[in-house]
């Protein structure tokens, strides 16, 4: 046996219902992938977001041992401010840290919430979507920013103008932005000496939000024989390809993983949180805005205000509590009975003709083991990820269906995808029951690595072995 | 007004410099600011101890106690040891909160373990001036000074807050 490595390949969003049946024909390098080892859906995290997923994917810890609950979270309780989740806000070691202590060496490209990148990285990166642009310090060693701009131009950190009309230049744009990461995979692969390489497209994520009701006929607002409505399969056999190319690189005592961080349905529309808190005498303004304004752009009157909510594919909801928010007033001993009956509340707000929606409310407390940082005291999963939540207040309605920031047709849904093949991997077939948080400790066991005690999730390999 | 720890790690040859540096940058973002070194504390606080494989381990974590009690009572200290392993420097960070890891490039002793995520760096050869800015914006990027702020600078959070949103994520 020679030298094992792992590489992982992330495609964020990737929807099992498409990879696994829909569009199975047109991907046959998956398919193959499938046939050698095992597959199945892989649970997301609460919340199923880029940020926290695949940070926890690749710690092995939930949100609230990291103490991330979204892109954004509270500076603290002594502030009503937020401060985004870059990699500092990561202090459990993850994948990368782990092996470059063990002496193994990594390739970690695109990797979410990798900016700014690892000082005592082994190895080398190239930072995520939350890198500013591509003037910034994107690349590990500082050195490898200048030899891939000189093969591949100037980084394309995201897709850029997002919400667009232009259908066409948008497809185009996601199609570059990938062409480009799935090169830079394929030139490192080529160069670097590594053991464990994982990179994540981003580009799957952005075609769902921007094309899925062109191509999925149970969207309300799907057209049979619209010009994109092909565009779906094309993009997943486009990904099969590109998926092709990297397994050249894997040779027999390679483990190649392909995952996604959570999956991706039809949204319905968009609940306006803070508009219901409005309403129902949780949250004050000083003066309510005649249009739609983001509730940052707005003076909120704190002395009379309960709860506020953030907007997203869920929503965050804080409550302002005395003696622990600045302008507090929520009694502390009355914040728990509160916090109880806004869960009940917001959880049986109905669609625009009253019907029940099955949102899920969760308190933190009652679904992590340890809950870090600030977290928000209610996390909102209205309809149950078929509606997203509305930030925004001055839309004048509690049920919207278009995005405050745009146009979107899909939200995130429960399942990513999990598929493993290769070196210490059995043809195993469908597996069931896998959370992101497993694959740490499977990379860990395949690359004979002891886990350190911290790390959550349980390895794949031994999923299978108890049967 | 909270206090903090700036620790130094890494080269001990080039802390002695960026340590005066830091307690002249620093001076008034605290109620008291002083610097402590290693030597100092194995001098006046482990004297008695016998020198066995984990001294050193010894040293650095009552120097970390000593930061904990300063800051905790609203004063900085400016830490310098070589502190080579970076389990004992994860548990002083853990006891003292607010604190603030800064890697020292250039030559580093027998064993040393880089910190995975150290909030500064100071490469080889720069001018300590430099090293002290860095220090001071993170010391207000991890909300230790009154004045709050992050990783980005405010035209890149702006922009970065403005992706976000036409992404769908806020």
């Amino acid at each position: 046996m020679g030298r094992r490595r792992v590489m992982v390949i992330g495609l964020d969003c990737a929807e099992p219902s498409l990879v696994f049946d829909r569009f199975a024909a047109v991907m046959p390098n998956l398919r193959r992938l499938m046939k050698r080892g095992l597959w199945g859906p892989l649970r997301s995290t609460i919340p199923p977001i880029t940020v926290p997923a695949w940070t926890c994917m690749v710690s092995g810890s939930d949100p609230g041992e990291l103490g991330i609950y979204g892109f954004r979270n509270r500076k603290g309780y002594g502030t009503y401010e937020m401060d985004f989740a870059t990699s500092k806000a990561v202090r459990v070691p993850r994948l990368w840290d782990i092996l470059g202590d063990a002496g193994r060496t990594s390739t970690v490209l695109f990797v979410p919430q990798t900016y700014p990148p690892a000082a005592s990285l082994k190895g080398s990166m190239v930072t995520c979507f939350l890198t500013p642009g591509p003037e910034s310090e994107w690349a590990r060693p500082a050195e490898l920013k200048q030899t891939l701009e000189a093969a591949f131009g100037p980084y394309i950190v995201d897709v850029p103008d997002f919400r667009t009309d232009d259908r066409s230049r948008l497809l185009q744009s996601i199609y570059t932005m990938s062409g480009q990461h799935f090169g830079m995979a394929r030139y490192m692969l080529a160069r670097e000496d590594w053991d464990f390489f994982m990179m994540v497209d981003m580009g799957t994520d952005r075609f769902h939000h921007g094309f899925w009701k062109q191509f999925n006929p149970d969207h309300p607002k799907f057209v049979p024989g619209n010009p994109l409505e092909g565009a779906g399969r094309d993009y997943y056999a486009y990904l099969d390809r590109e998926l092709g190319t990297l397994l050249s690189y894997a040779d027999d005592d390679t483990t190649v993983l392909v995952v996604s961080d959570h999956g991706a349905r039809t949204m319905k529309g968009g609940i306006c949180v803070n508009e219901w808190l409005l309403r129902h005498g949780y949250l004050a303004l000083k003066s309510v805005p005649d249009k739609p304004t983001p509730l940052t752009k707005v003076e909120i009157d704190w002395s009379r205000t309960k709860a506020w909510g953030e907007g997203g594919y869920y929503a965050r909801v804080f409550l302002n509590v005395r003696g622990r928010e600045p302008q507090g007033l929520i009694p502390p001993e009355q914040a728990d009975t509160e916090c109880r009956a806004l869960q009940s509340l917001l959880e049986a707000i109905p669609d625009e003709q009253g019907k029940p929606i099955g949102t899920v409310a969760h308190r933190p407390a009652d679904i992590y083991p340890v809950v870090n940082g600030t977290p928000p005291d209610l996390i909102v999963l209205f309809g149950n990820l078929a509606w997203r939540s509305v930030g925004s207040v001055g839309l004048g309605k509690i049920h919207t269906f278009e995005n405050d920031t745009g146009p979107d047709a899909a939200n995130h849904d429960w399942d990513g995808i999990l598929v493993a093949a290769g070196a210490g991997v059995p043809a195993h077939g469908r597996l069931e029951g896998s959370e992101v948080r497993d694959v740490a400790r499977t990379v860990l066991q395949l690359l004979d690595v002891p886990a350190p005690a911290s790390t959550g999730g349980r390895s794949i390999l031994d999923r299978i072995a108890a049967g | 007004m909270s206090g903090y720890v700036v620790w130094l790690t890494g080269d001990r040859a080039r802390m002695d410099a960026l340590a005066d540096a830091l307690r002249v940058g620093l001076a008034g973002t605290a109620g008291a600011l002083d610097v402590l070194t290693a030597e100092l504390v194995e001098d006046k606080l482990c004297s008695n101890e016998p020198r066995g494989a984990d001294f050193r381990d010894v040293v650095v974590r009552r120097l970390g106690w000593l930061g904990h009690v300063l800051s905790r009572n609203g004063c900085a200290l400016i830490a310098v040891a070589a502190s080579p392993r970076r389990e004992v420097r994860d548990d002083v960070r853990k006891l003292v909160g607010n604190f603030l890891e800064v890697l020292v490039h250039g030559t580093m002793p027998d064993g040393y373990e880089t910190p995975h995520y150290p909030e500064v760096e100071a490469a080889a050869g720069e001018a300590p001036g430099a090293v002290v800015a860095r220090v001071r914006q993170a010391l207000l990027d991890n909300g230790y000074l009154a004045a709050s702020g992050n990783v980005y600078s405010a035209e890149e959070e702006a922009r970065i807050k403005d992706r976000l949103e036409k992404l769908g994520y806020l």
